[in-house]
């Protein structure tokens, strides 16, 4: 049976590095309104940061291109977030998944971008084609909450 | 004891036979791509014989910040030099140091404190 859709946020957002922490913050926001924990607050910050990572980094690379966020909330405290870019896309999901793989080692990546999305996440898809771009959809339940709402803004 | 600010990210000042990097700001690749210049510089510069990464204080990190760890790990290894990634009870680093096992590599200290209990504590 599917969820009941609660709220809808959708961003756009240029493939610039400085757009990093404008998307954990805009998304955090969004998120805030389901009133997380600490924890699961900030497991998500990290796991949308790493996904837009991905696409500055090795979807558009030297280019320059727009990323498409959009953050879900459904009702029994799920939230689904979905990145999605007009990239180079990724030949093998499978192996990109792979913790430690990675394309750029000149830039110093670590290779454990998806690894992160995976630990700090409930579940995550990759759907990638090359030349088409890459489309990656995570979601996580939170906790129930004491119906106190702490994190603002 | 002189004390060099690294734009909105962190501080560095040489202690004795050690280079002290205190880490403030948000790390993500767009932090680590200045950081690393930044930082690098300070090492070849100074030739300590112990490089301290300290991210008790950073309020986010990503696994850009595990990039730029091993980066400066390799940089202190070229020089002579050991590096201890500090992280308090910092538990976002805590999880992504310890996913990555950096404990592995020779010359590489982790120092991290037992975390708190936190799971009910909430942003205030």
């Amino acid at each position: 049976m599917k969820k009941e859709l609660l709220n809808e946020v959708a961003i756009r957002l240029l493939s610039l590095s400085v757009n990093e922490g404008v998307a954990r913050s805009m998304v955090s926001s969004a998120v805030a309104t389901l009133d997380p924990t600490i924890e699961e607050w900030s497991d998500i910050r990290c796991a949308v940061s790493e996904a837009v990572t991905n696409c500055i980094v090795h979807a558009y690379r030297q280019t320059q291109g727009v990323i498409y966020i959009s953050v879900k909330l459904y009702a029994d405290r799920i939230i689904q977030i979905e990145v999605r870019d007009k990239g180079c896309g990724i030949a093998d999901v499978k192996e990109a998944r792979q913790p430690l793989f990675t394309t750029d080692r000149e830039g110093e990546r670590s290779g454990m971008g998806f690894s992160v999305m995976e630990t700090f996440m409930d579940t995550l898809k990759v759907y990638s084609r090359v030349g088409k771009g890459t489309r990656v959809v995570m979601q996580k339940r939170l906790s129930k909450s004491d119906g106190r709402r702490k994190i603002s803004g | 004891m002189k004390q060099t600010t690294i734009a909105a990210f962190g501080k560095y000042a040489c202690q004795g036979d050690s280079l002290i990097i205190t880490l403030t700001g948000e790390i993500d690749h767009h932090a680590a791509a200045y950081l690393r210049e930044e930082l690098d510089l300070a090492i070849y510069k100074y030739k300590p014989k112990n490089v301290i990464l300290d991210f008790t204080r950073v309020p986010f990190m990503d696994s850009s910040g595990l990039g730029l760890a091993v980066g400066r790990y390799q940089s202190a290894k070229a020089t002579g030099a050991t590096l201890t990634v500090r992280v308090g009870k910092n538990r976002v680093c805590q999880r992504i140091f310890q996913m990555a096992g950096l404990e592995r590599l020779e010359g590489l200290f982790f120092e991290a404190t037992p975390e708190v209990k936190e799971k009910e504590r909430k942003v205030q």
